[in-house]
């Protein structure tokens, strides 16, 4: 075949998809917002799986029976979607997309009245004790997960290392409040579990500084 | 017939110029994978496999991927599966793109071109085996 011929063939290509139906609404808008979002809701798809199948906990969606996710993050919020975590159908711990928390270094000056920009950061899916309100603190952290669907490149590795910096320091092992999965000890206090999912196969390239930190990094493209 | 690093390197062009006619936004994301140091033809299998990967993540069957493994492990208050997931829109996005609430059942079904673009490699590699 002639490079005018495979030249050809891709210009046919792209003239089909630029002229299907559906596209309109989703071009305007930002793919984070759109494919960034539907890659954190497949990680909590994926979360779920592990926590059901290897925690033997059961998860219940409290707020209707479509996962309606927020865009952007900020406190916990009881008009955004609230999973119940049971563990023996007791209720143990809640699960919250796109959630601010109040950072170690805001505790450590004293958990001051104002907050500034820099006391709280974004979590995609955090597993929280439950009946929280407003902004959890990391002492209240079970599970933290960022969702990563771009190329993953160093400034994401430096990004969680600052994530788990603000929410434990480093310390000898101890106990996370799961018995299997994500992990039964972190080098964290307090001891949250923290893991990364990206669709990149380069995340297992930076994984290395996560076993001394405690974060946990996942290759799980959307299949 | 074999193709030369001046092939590749004209069907790239092409290739880019088509995935930015057609989808700006995912154009923009692939910008990385120019800059790897590799050769032509590599470059070029880099990204179209890019392309792929970027048309299967914004796709509807991705979507369907998503809504299966949610229902499968988290039910509603009734214990019935999830059935849907929609992103609610702040304020200001909502003035921005004049919709509240953007419901990612009606994510586009990208297959087609994803198929197309799977064949567009299979020929080059059957042309330009190594």
């Amino acid at each position: 075949m002639s490079i005018s011929s495979l030249k050809s063939r891709i210009t046919r290509a792209f003239r089909k998809y630029a002229a299907a139906p559906g596209r309109r609404l989703f071009e305007a808008m930002p793919r984070a917002l759109t494919v960034g979002k539907l890659y954190e809701a497949y990680t909590l798809g994926l979360l779920a799986e592990q926590l059901t199948l290897n925690e033997g906990l059961q998860l219940k969606l409290m707020t209707g029976s479509k996962l309606r996710m927020r865009s952007s993050p900020g406190p916990i919020d009881q008009n955004f979607p609230r999973i119940d975590v049971y563990r023996q159908a007791v209720k143990i711990a809640e699960i919250w997309t796109d959630i601010e928390f109040l950072t170690l270094s805001y505790r450590m000056r004293g958990s001051p009245s104002s907050l500034t920009r820099g006391d709280y950061h974004e979590l995609d899916i955090v597993m929280v004790d439950p009946n929280i309100r407003g902004y959890p603190s990391c002492e209240q952290i079970w599970l933290a997960v960022e969702c990563k669907n771009t190329g993953y490149k160093k400034s994401l590795l430096k990004e969680i290392l600052g994530v788990r910096r603000e929410l434990s320091l480093l310390s000898p092992n101890i106990p996370t409040l799961f018995t299997n999965w994500p992990s039964s000890t972190v080098p964290a206090d307090p001891p949250s579990c923290l893991l990364v999912y990206a669709t990149d196969s380069a995340v297992t390239e930076y994984s290395a500084p996560g076993a001394t930190f405690g974060i946990l990094f996942f290759h799980e493209p959307i299949p | 017939m074999s193709l030369s690093d001046q092939d590749y390197i004209e069907l790239l062009q092409h290739l880019q110029t088509r995935l930015r006619q057609a989808d700006p936004v995912i154009f923009e994301s692939l910008s990385d994978v120019l800059t790897i140091q590799v050769q032509p033809r590599e470059r070029f299998f880099k990204y179209l496999l890019s392309i792929i990967n970027a048309m299967k993540e914004g796709s509807s069957t991705s979507y369907d991927n998503a809504v299966a493994k949610l229902g499968h492990f988290i039910t509603d208050t009734d214990n019935l599966p999830i059935q849907g997931i929609s992103i609610v829109l702040s304020p200001a996005e909502s003035e921005l793109y004049q919709v509240h609430e953007i419901d990612l059942s009606e994510m586009p079904d990208n297959s087609q071109l994803i198929d197309d673009l799977l064949e567009l490699a299979k020929i080059v590699e059957q042309e330009d085996p190594q």
